[in-house]
């Protein structure tokens, strides 16, 4: 029988690379692919997840062990499913999740498409995660045993279809093991440091503001006030601010401010970091693994942002999409925008997007 | 492997590896008054003449150059600055290598002029004399062979008409030489460009032929050699390795055997794939063929995943996913543009190959078709 087919998703990290050098010890016909994000002209200080030096890193790996390596060019696709609907959510107010999204719809999205056209069986990254197939063949996403470069938050918009045919190799193992795995193995980014999932920051100094910039987009600007309402200084746009956010909100005192929340063109700060907590939101866009009735409550923990401990809450599904997520005790800093994440333990249950805390 | 990118580049001629084999002791300076220099000299001479021979020119005529890419911007910018008044003329088919440093001239203010194809891909000779003849100084800069579709423009032609307004002509010969019979006398050009991995010679060595009496300034500047033209210690090996692709290109022009038999076959078999510049006259080892419904990125992988050696276009921009520029030009809908696939051949090619490579490429097309159907 003819080896099972791969396609191995190679940014030229030390964890894809090991990734990939696994699945091809192991048997399998792997076939490198690093996803091109960016025209190799938009250089930045910063190394980040999708680098001209990430594409020789991944070649290197794959010259090694003699295996095909493409470079799979998705700069429109980034550009118009990432970064053009993330601008649009900075540019109301809320705080988008582009690695999520990026993850979902480019990096699994686009590479399943390019597994379909090139027959492939799988496709696998070095993502710390698992998978989990259930006995009535529900395949979902597990966190990974390394609970600190789990990375199930970021992963958890994938279909259970995606899944059902991804492979991830370091999912059972800890990133010193890996890191161990890829010196013995002489691969050539064993010792590359740890990227950042922080593509494209530049010389803006902000995600928000490099994005604001790319579309020519308008900065909403107006006052930042205090719970009562009084002006304490003006602002330069509210794709600036982030609920829960503390620093660089550039009051000019001396007084710590966290904001609170952000409507129309107002951004409301408080000096009370107890009143960021809150006990339940809203969502839109839920996807979850299984399918739940209409108003029917399930336990679960929910995170509300990727380095979060998980909390005990009850998620009730409120049709079209929506859902509503009650914390048993209270959550600080729910930020419009960014994904709620539910989980079963270590099973992903399911995925939204915030919309109001209450 | 089967090996059908022959107009990304080729494999070494033999005769061209032993040629260059018995140079690799050759090691002084071809300026220097020494015998060590003029032994070196000698290799050089020899190969200018090949290089003048193989396009109907004078040694003197020849400038080696670093690669075909040089050689063009020798040409266009060499022009651009020997005239800072003179118009440029161009087409929208051309490499980059030509289109690029246009481009830069005409952001810097520059009149330019660019022509567009006809839907077979060629630059129609009768239309464009009219925007010719708007012209009383300038250049015209027209590729002989498109690198994409194979197709050969009206060069003579249209020569003629910008040699009647007073115009330099330059042609970038790159993707016709060894394909094709060459003479800048009977073209009517005044420069012209090659570059030898393109049949059969080394990597990294190009010429650029430019007629006795016409005024280009180097754009390079250094020491005398190549006329002051192109400054640098000569590469000896290389330019040994050019002379023997040259002469070897004269003695075995290729046919279009191969090209036609791999047409007829694909469009016999693979349903709906269409051959693009078909009604055009082409090069002979070129075919372009569309996939309706395909990405070519994706055929071409998994052509390589069969060990059939393909490309999407121009190897200069095959990691980009966008259309080509030549294909669209030529009227093209960007998705007809986006499943077209060139194959390219050479004299090492062989029927076998042909036939192993067609039964191939409508195994792969069925089953991308299939799939992407599900």
């Amino acid at each position: 029988m003819q080896n099972k087919r791969v396609i191995a998703a190679m940014s030229g990290g030390v964890d894809s690379s090991a990734a990939a050098y696994m699945l091809a010890e192991q048997g399998y016909e792997v076939i490198g692919v690093t996803m091109k994000l960016r025209e190799c002209s938009e250089t930045e200080e910063s190394p980040s997840c999708c680098g001209v030096d990430g594409i020789l890193k991944a070649s290197a790996t794959c010259a090694k062990l003699g295996i095909r390596h493409y470079v799979y060019d998705c700069v429109k696709e980034f550009e118009e499913m990432i970064l053009r609907p993330a601008w649009d959510e900075y540019s109301q107010g809320r705080t988008p999740s582009p690695c999520l999204n990026c993850n979902e719809k480019v990096k699994f999205g686009l590479l399943m498409k390019f597994a379909d056209e090139l027959d492939a069986d799988y496709i696998a990254t070095g993502h710390y995660s698992r998978t989990f197939t259930d006995e009535n063949g529900v395949t979902c996403l597990m966190r990974g045993l390394d609970a600190n470069k789990d990375q199930s938050y970021f992963l958890a918009g994938l279909s259970r279809e995606q899944l059902k045919r991804v492979l991830f190799p370091l999912g059972e193992m800890t990133k010193p093991q890996v890191r161990e795995y890829a010196r013995i193995h002489d691969i050539p980014s064993a010792e590359t440091p740890d990227s950042q999932d922080a593509c494209l920051v530049g010389a803006y100094g902000s995600f928000s503001e490099m994005l604001r910039h790319r579309f020519g987009g308008t900065a909403l600007k107006g006052d930042v006030v205090d719970g009562k309402g009084i002006k304490i200084a003006p602002h330069e746009g509210i794709h600036r601010f982030t609920v829960g956010q503390r620093r660089g909100l550039n009051l000019n005192t001396h007084k710590t401010y966290w904001v609170k929340g952000i409507s129309g063109n107002t951004v409301t700060v408080t000096d009370d970091s107890a009143t960021l907590f809150e006990s339940g939101l809203t969502a839109d866009g839920m996807v979850t693994v299984y399918e739940y009735p209409v108003g029917e409550s399930v336990r679960c923990q929910a995170q509300v942002r990727y380095r979060q401990k998980p909390v005990d809450a009850s998620y009730t599904y409120l049709g079209d999409g929506r859902g509503r997520v009650d914390f048993i005790e209270p959550v600080s800093a729910i930020a419009p925008g960014q994904a709620v994440v539910l989980f079963d333990g270590e099973r992903v249950l399911g995925r939204g997007r915030i919309i109001t805390s209450f | 492997m089967i090996y059908f990118d022959n107009n990304a580049t080729t494999p070494l001629a033999k005769e061209v590896k032993d040629e260059m084999a018995s140079c690799f002791d050759i090691f002084g300076n071809p300026s220097s008054l020494h015998v060590e220099g003029q032994r070196s000299r000698q290799v050089i001479d020899t190969a200018r003449k090949r290089v003048a021979d193989f396009i109907g020119a004078r040694p003197e005529e020849i400038v080696f150059t670093g690669s075909g890419t040089e050689a063009d911007n020798i040409a266009v910018t060499g022009y651009a600055l020997s005239e800072p008044d003179g118009a440029i003329i161009t087409t929208a088919i051309e490499h980059s290598a030509v289109l690029k440093p246009v481009c830069r001239l005409e952001e810097s203010g520059r009149t330019v002029i660019k022509l567009l194809p006809d839907g077979d891909g060629e630059i129609n000779a009768k239309d464009s004399a009219s925007a010719i003849r708007s012209l009383n100084k300038g250049l015209l800069t027209i590729m002989m062979a498109n690198n994409e579709t194979g197709v050969i423009q009206p060069i003579k032609e249209l020569a003629a008409v910008a040699k009647e307004q007073g115009l330099l002509v330059h042609t970038d010969a790159v993707q016709a030489a060894g394909k094709i019979p060459l003479n800048v006398d009977e073209l009517g050009v005044d420069m012209l460009s090659i570059s030898a991995h393109k049949f059969h010679g080394p990597k990294g060595i190009g010429a650029l032929y430019i007629r006795g009496g016409v005024k280009v300034s180097p754009v390079h500047l250094g020491g005398t050699q190549e006329h002051a033209m192109r400054p640098g210690t000569e590469n000896i090996l290389a330019i040994a390795g050019l002379g023997k692709a040259c002469e070897l290109a004269g003695q075995h022009l290729c046919d279009s055997r191969l090209r036609d038999m791999f047409e007829e076959m694909i469009l016999a078999s693979v349903p709906d794939s269409f051959v693009n510049g078909k009604d055009a006259l082409r090069v002979p080892n070129t075919s372009n063929i569309g996939f309706k419904g395909l990405e070519n990125q994706a055929i071409v992988i998994n052509l390589d995943l069969e060990n059939i050696a393909a490309s999407t276009g121009a190897a200069c921009s095959a990691a980009k996913k966008e259309a080509s520029h030549v294909l669209t030009a030529m009227c093209m809908s960007s998705a007809e543009a986006r499943s077209s696939v060139r194959f390219s051949f050479s004299r090492y090619n062989t029927e076998e190959e042909i036939v192993q490579a067609v039964a191939k490429i409508g195994e792969v097309v069925g089953r991308m078709r299939k799939r992407l159907a599900k």
